[in-house]
């Protein structure tokens, strides 16, 4: 499933996104070995399932991990602002993305939750993503509790 | 001399600890969902995640004075 992905078109669209998020457009730079490193990386760890087909919050958890342990975004030599935690801003965003294919639980409410992250708790994660310690399957874990039930309905 | 510890008849099953994350209910993740799912991400980017952002002390200019 996730060995079909183009990870190229669908990791520069994350970096265009985030381009807009910073408001630093024309920035970013994509580095394809890294990309390709991460699409082999995360098809071993998340075989460690041993799961035919893992649900989408456990994928997004280890592409997390790999992309911002990896880290295959850089800035231009001519950027003026960089934010230090870019790699980390789009490993969540590019997870964010997967979790958004969870149709199991793609209520209004799940997808509120996926594009109405508060800023603070965008900037505190891609922040501890940075500085401290996460397995794949800790990530992981993180988005199944995202994704799960325990949210009140918000509509 | 060692010892083995156990129940007698122990419950462990070694299919059943086989499947221990239960949940294996992929969908079908294509490219170009993937796509339409950053696309409407982006359209729901708001100035006050991107205040947070530039404010962060991560976010630095350089050259700056």
């Amino acid at each position: 499933m996730i060995s079909e992905i183009d990870w190229e078109r669908f990791l520069f669209a994350v970096l265009e996104l985030v381009e807009h998020q910073l408001g630093c457009p024309d920035t970013l730079l994509l580095d394809r070995d890294i990309v390709r490193e991460i699409a082999e990386r995360a098809r071993e760890t998340v075989g460690s399932y041993n799961k035919e087909s893992p649900n989408v919050p456990k994928i997004a958890g280890h592409i997390a991990f790999w992309v911002r342990k990896l880290k295959p975004v850089s800035f231009e030599q001519h950027a003026t602002e960089k934010f230090l935690a870019v790699n980390e801003l789009v490993s969540l965003y590019a997870a964010l993305a997967f979790c958004d294919q969870y149709h199991e639980r793609r209520s209004q409410h799940h997808r509120a939750v996926i594009y109405r992250l508060p800023p603070r708790v965008v900037v505190d994660w891609a922040t501890t993503m940075r500085f401290h310690s996460h397995s794949p399957h800790s990530t992981a874990l993180i988005f199944e509790i995202l994704m799960g039930s325990v949210l009140p309905e918000m509509e | 001399m060692p010892r083995i510890v156990g129940l007698e008849s122990s419950s462990f099953d070694p299919e059943r600890y086989r499947q221990a994350f239960g949940d294996n209910h992929g969908d079908d993740i294509t490219t170009d969902g993937l796509l339409s799912s950053v696309s409407t991400i982006r359209e729901a980017t708001t100035d006050d995640l991107r205040n947070a952002l530039r404010a962060s002390p991560l976010f630095v200019k350089t050259g700056a004075k």
